[in-house]
């Protein structure tokens, strides 16, 4: 291949010409692309996103089940995933007893050294943790009621409460009042916020004080 | 923190009622809010004769006049935490997204065990008017959409509601119906000006005299600008010796002023005009000092005028100087 018309040589420039040509295409194609993200984008879609599904409409799929699996397995194993892959198969499942008991086996090993896992599975939640000995221990759990303040006493909260005096609800005014001549604010009021002591206190507080709990005008 | 103060911190951040202040505000004001915080305590009684206490409050007013103090003071007279959700909290940038952050809000209190006060920050930013004008349709349905879903959620939710905003007129109509108590709090009047000085000074202690004279000299200003005034002022007399600043009066005052802007809103009280030849400041002794000051000040000898009295002196005057 040494002269510029031997045949070899045309060959070479007619399939490197086509190529080039093909480059050309190719980019004004990868240029329309990025101006329908462009309009994507500025109707608002997330285009990351959008790229991803385009890749995961081009898979097979038994590969994109398997790769959202693993994505699970792995997400979980990093303690990415809120809800590990178990779970949202329990969540699907129609659960006997028999199989109930089965899941819970599996969660077992899944629990951490110092935290919980609950689980609702049926009707009835457990609560899984560890023991100091570090075996899984399953009790049955209750789950809170939602924050409706003022219906009832709702006492699951999880934030540890400070002590409650054991005052009657009669000399809750008065309690309130000590509280004002020991110099204490009238936010310090100890009864929790669905208890008929709370109002109480707050009132008894004011009334020591002769003012609204906002600061005195003078 | 477990893991339910983390489901709820994606929203916003959550205030400890141990953490609250209160607002210093009017008698009048503060009676509204004493007869809200009534009304909650008496659902049981309510209830007996067929109507629920109001649970949910627009708080307007300039910036700085202490929305969300008051909010986070009257959520630990509750007993309760407050969450403090902030307009980004909200407004996601993609489509559908606002909307269900929104629903996964409401979920994420409702999931909560403990009664808690939610609290909007800048509303008019989450829940400004829909809108139709077809300029751009997708991010009008986003928007849209995402209302439809706080008038939703808001139904169904039983728990305190309170929303700050600074633009009450912007907030969408719908929106602004599902809250019962709308309350726009005032800048402090002269009585106010005084109490807030005095708090923010503390531990220094300024005559009747002084506190009198520099309130009137803060006309118009936040409460927000006056905390900043006094606690430049305590961080100047801490660090300035170690600086080597010129710690003299109007130095001192001069440069404050200069580095504490009043918002843009509220325009410059006196004191911004004047400087340090306002006579509230040259009147002022210096340095400040943490003592009961004896009152020797030549104008404590003059009667004291009662704060609503000088708000009528000083309206009288404003007329007078009218041509
Ligand atoms: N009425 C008030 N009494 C005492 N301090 C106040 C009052 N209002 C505001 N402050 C102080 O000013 C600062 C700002 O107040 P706050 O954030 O409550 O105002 P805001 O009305 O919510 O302002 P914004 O509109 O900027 O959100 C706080 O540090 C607060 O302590
Ligand atoms: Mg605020």
């Amino acid at each position: 291949m040494t002269g510029k018309n031997t045949l070899a040589g045309n060959q070479l420039r007619g399939l490197i010409e086509r190529i080039e040509e093909l480059d050309v295409k190719a980019k004004a194609i990868s240029a329309d692309k990025k101006i329908v993200f462009a309009e994507a984008k500025s109707n608002g879609f997330n285009t990351i996103i959008m790229k991803n599904m385009i890749k995961r409409r081009k898979m097979k799929p038994h590969d994109l089940e398997e790769h959202d699996n693993l994505m699970d397995l792995y997400g979980h194993a990093l303690g990415m995933l809120p809800e590990p892959p178990l779970f949202r198969a329990v969540g699907q499942m129609a659960v006997d007893t028999k199989a109930r008991e089965s899941v819970i086996d599996a969660l077992r090993q899944l629990v951490p050294q110092s935290g919980e896992i609950i689980v609702k599975i049926g009707d009835q939640p457990v609560r899984m943790t560890r023991d100091k000995d570090g075996n899984a221990v399953v009790t049955d759990y209750t789950e809170p009621r939602a924050a409706s303040p003022y219906t009832g006493s709702d006492s699951n909260a999880l934030r540890p409460k400070p002590e409650v005096p054991d005052v009657k609800k009669k000399n809750a005014k008065a309690y309130g009042a000590q509280f004002y001549r020991e110099n204490k604010p009238v936010i310090s009021n100890p009864f929790p916020a669905d208890d008929p002591r709370r109002p109480l206190f707050d009132q008894g507080w004011r009334e020591a004080s002769g003012n609204d709990g906002m600061g005195d005008d003078d | 923190m477990n893991y339910r103060d983390r489901d709820l911190q994606q929203f916003g951040t959550i205030l400890e009622p141990e953490e609250a202040q209160e607002p210093i505000l009017p008698r009048k004001m503060r009676k509204v809010f004493l007869s809200w915080l009534t009304e909650i305590w008496a659902a049981e009684q309510l209830k007996e004769v067929g109507v629920k206490p109001r649970m949910r409050s627009i708080f307007g007013g300039k910036p700085g006049t202490g929305k969300t103090t008051l909010a986070h003071h009257l959520a630990a007279r509750l007993g309760m935490r407050m969450l403090l959700v902030g307009p980004e909290k909200v407004n996601c940038r993609y489509m559908g997204a606002s909307a269900e952050a929104i629903g996964e809000l409401f979920d994420a209190v409702t999931r909560y065990p403990d009664p808690i006060v939610l609290f909007f920050d800048e509303f008019d930013s989450v829940a400004a008017e829909r809108m139709n004008s077809g300029i751009n349709p997708s991010t009008e349905q986003d928007h849209n959409l995402m209302i439809n879903t706080l008038l939703s959620r808001m139904d169904r939710y039983e728990g305190i509601v309170i929303a700050a905003s600074n633009f009450e007129g912007r907030l969408d109509g719908a929106v602004w119906r599902r809250f019962d108590l709308h309350v726009t709090l005032p800048l402090p009047g002269q009585n106010e000006r005084i109490r807030i000085l005095r708090r923010y000074f503390a531990p220094y202690q300024l005559g009747k005299q002084e506190l009198v004279r520099l309130a009137e000299s803060f006309e118009t200003a936040s409460p927000a600008l006056m905390r900043q005034f006094c606690e430049n002022i305590k961080r100047n007399i801490i660090v300035g010796p170690m600086a080597n600043w010129d710690m003299g009066k109007r130095a001192t005052i001069d440069r404050i002023l200069d580095s504490t802007k009043p918002h843009a809103d509220l325009g410059n009280p006196r004191l911004w005009t004047h400087k340090s030849n306002d006579h509230a400041i040259q009147k002022l002794k210096w340095p400040l000092s943490r003592d009961r000051p004896d009152e020797d000040d030549q104008d404590a000898k003059t009667p004291l005028v009662s704060a609503e009295e000088m708000n009528v002196v000083q309206l009288t005057h404003a007329r007078k100087a009218k041509p």
